[in-house]
């Protein structure tokens, strides 16, 4: 039997496997034994014999260890994964078949899909193993980090625009939601600072530029804050605090329309909902879309390869023949696109199962989400999800006709960005899977704001 | 008196879902309170609680936060949640009826005539 706490703790943490449990569960039985200990030294025992007496009351560290490591073991997540890496492939099988006729290179083609698929896996099993606590107790880092990825990429130019930019700032509802969480319990200081954090990650958005981004990031911010704010996480009142964050978040599109950005906006919206008004300017992708979508039956009884590839070339075809001027909106026809071509491909109900299976995804990974009781999980998880959805939702959408944000379709489209996705869905599992260990460090008690050194001198 | 070990341990789940209906407590108090409840005839053991509060909150029967204590020390408080209290009624019951025949038959009370 040890006779020390620390000897005591060693043999206890020996028992347990999951190496991640080890310290959160040796925490709790060291405060219980300090605790016991303190309460011999009060009856007047020796510090050493009060922490063994301490140690002998815990118990058998074998015994204890045992059970702890029965209780606390990781959770898989077989069936997100499964589910996850299924539709991973057929988004990897469907950029073959509809891009090829964009690609000079099939076999090129073939081989960066694979090697998106191969590298989004990697990227998912390496954050499932991942301890997310490590990204909470860094924060603010994991902020600047994700301040500075934006920051470097938009020098990196790709077709004259911040290309990788447009993929950084998927990332950045993950990293609000952290910094969000830094500011728990801080006050007013700390709801007006978490909400200030925006703005910077909002100008690299503007600065991209993604109107996407910056939608997402609007919305993402107000449902985190406005959740942090109803459970009173800055100590100043939930209705306060609730009001406040309303408030800013109003105000952000009243500068816009202020600026007289409204105009634009809804000359945008009535070219989104009807682009026959424009067909040869603003409108050209939407109005191309319906005409498409006019033909498409429930199920083409002949689709294949083949009918996809002729698809795809009818688009480009029709893309390519047709004058499109200048100031048409930035889309990479060939790849948002992808769903309106298996749709003229193979017909919509192909797409409406791809469609729902990706909603069941996200879905389920929200109702688990919703159930977390570590905090920060529930808000990285929500975060993932808005970011996903949000991507499903616009892709839709787009491909729909309804021309507003530009979006892919997530897992599906394009190769870097179903790396990303697959990266963000491995977080969210790495939530569901720590689940049983993962603790939320309680509030350090207030230090005194101004400190007065007061010096005794004994003469 | 010293109770068997046997007749507490069947029933220490239910002991302990009871003292957290009282409020919530970290480890240490509930050891301290049953303790005192049950004038020195239950001493949990640390070694004992913790893997059986784990398993609880596990099943969902409690529910964990960490918060300062009025030492000012960190503490894990366990808290009974609705699922909790559900098992909570269903144990008692399930222990009153055993104690009841248990009762019974010690006092003689079948008669094999």
């Amino acid at each position: 039997m040890p006779e020390t706490i620390q000897a005591y703790l060693e043999a206890v943490r020996e028992q347990i496997r999951w190496k991640r449990a080890r310290p959160v569960l040796a925490r709790e039985l060291e405060r219980h034994l300090e605790d016991q200990r303190d309460e011999f030294l009060k009856e007047g025992k020796s510090p050493e014999e009060a922490e063994r007496l301490a140690v002998e009351d815990m118990g058998d560290p074998v015994t204890v260890g045992m059970e702890l490591d029965a209780v606390h073991r990781p959770r898989p997540q077989w069936g997100l994964l499964g589910l996850t890496l299924t539709l991973a492939l057929a988004g990897a099988i469907l950029r073959v078949v509809f891009h090829q006729s964009y690609h000079a290179s099939p076999a090129r083609l073939l081989v960066k899909s694979l090697a998106a698929l191969g590298l989004g896996t990697v990227a998912m099993l390496g954050m499932y193993i991942f301890d997310v606590s490590r990204l909470v107790r860094h924060a603010k880092t994991v902020y600047i980090g994700a301040l500075a990825a934006g920051a470097l990429t938009l020098t990196l130019h790709r077709a004259a625009v911040s290309y990788y930019t447009r993929y950084v700032v998927l990332l950045y509802p993950i990293a609000y939601a952290l910094w969000l969480y830094s500011f728990r319990g801080k006050g007013w200081r700390g709801l007006l600072l978490s909400i200030l954090g925006r703005v910077p990650l909002a100008l690299i958005c503007s600065m991209a530029p993604s109107t996407t981004g910056l939608l997402l990031l609007w919305f993402s911010g107000l449902v985190l804050t406005l959740l942090a704010a109803w459970q009173d996480w800055f100590g100043v009142g939930k209705w306060k605090s609730t009001g406040v964050t309303l408030a800013v978040a109003l105000s952000a599109p009243a500068v816009l329309i202020s600026q007289g950005y409204l105009h634009s906006f809804r000359q945008r919206l009535q070219i989104a909902l009807h682009p026959e008004l424009d067909p040869k300017g603003q409108g050209f992708f939407g109005w191309i879309l319906r005409i498409f979508w006019a033909e498409v039956p429930p199920l083409r009884q002949h689709g294949s390869a083949g009918a996809a590839v002729n698809a795809g070339a009818r688009i480009r075809i029709c893309v390519d023949s047709t004058h499109v001027p200048e100031k048409a909106m930035p889309i990479d026809f060939s790849h948002d696109f992808l769903p309106a071509s298996m749709a003229v491909a193979w017909g919509w109900i192909p797409l409406l199962v791809l469609v729902a299976a990706l909603t069941a995804l996200f879905v389920w990974i929200l109702v688990k989400g919703l159930r977390q009781t570590y905090l920060p999980g529930r808000f990285v998880v929500l975060a993932a999800v808005i970011t996903l959805a949000a991507q499903l939702v616009l892709s839709t959408a787009l491909n729909l006709g309804f021309v507003l944000f530009s979006a892919s379709l997530p897992l599906v489209v394009g190769n870097l960005q179903t790396v990303l996705d697959m990266a963000l869905i491995g977080l969210t599992l790495s939530v569901f899977r720590g689940e049983s260990i993962t603790r939320e460090e309680p509030d350090a008690p207030p230090l005194p704001r101004r400190r007065l050194r007061i010096r005794l001198e004994y003469q | 008196m010293e109770l068997e070990k046997s007749l507490v341990s069947g029933s220490m789940s239910l002991l302990v879902l009871k003292l957290l209906q009282g409020g919530d407590l970290y480890g240490y108090q509930m050891i301290d309170e049953l303790r005192r409840q049950s004038s020195d005839a239950f001493r949990l053991r640390a070694g004992t609680l913790y893997p059986l509060l784990h398993s609880l909150e596990e099943k969902g029967l409690v529910s964990a936060y960490e918060q300062a204590a009025e030492s000012g020390k960190i503490r894990r408080y366990y808290h009974l949640t609705r699922q909790g209290r559900d098992a909570l009624r269903e144990k008692e019951a399930s222990w009153n009826a055993y104690a009841q025949a248990m009762g019974r038959v010690l006092k003689g009370g079948a008669c094999l005539a």
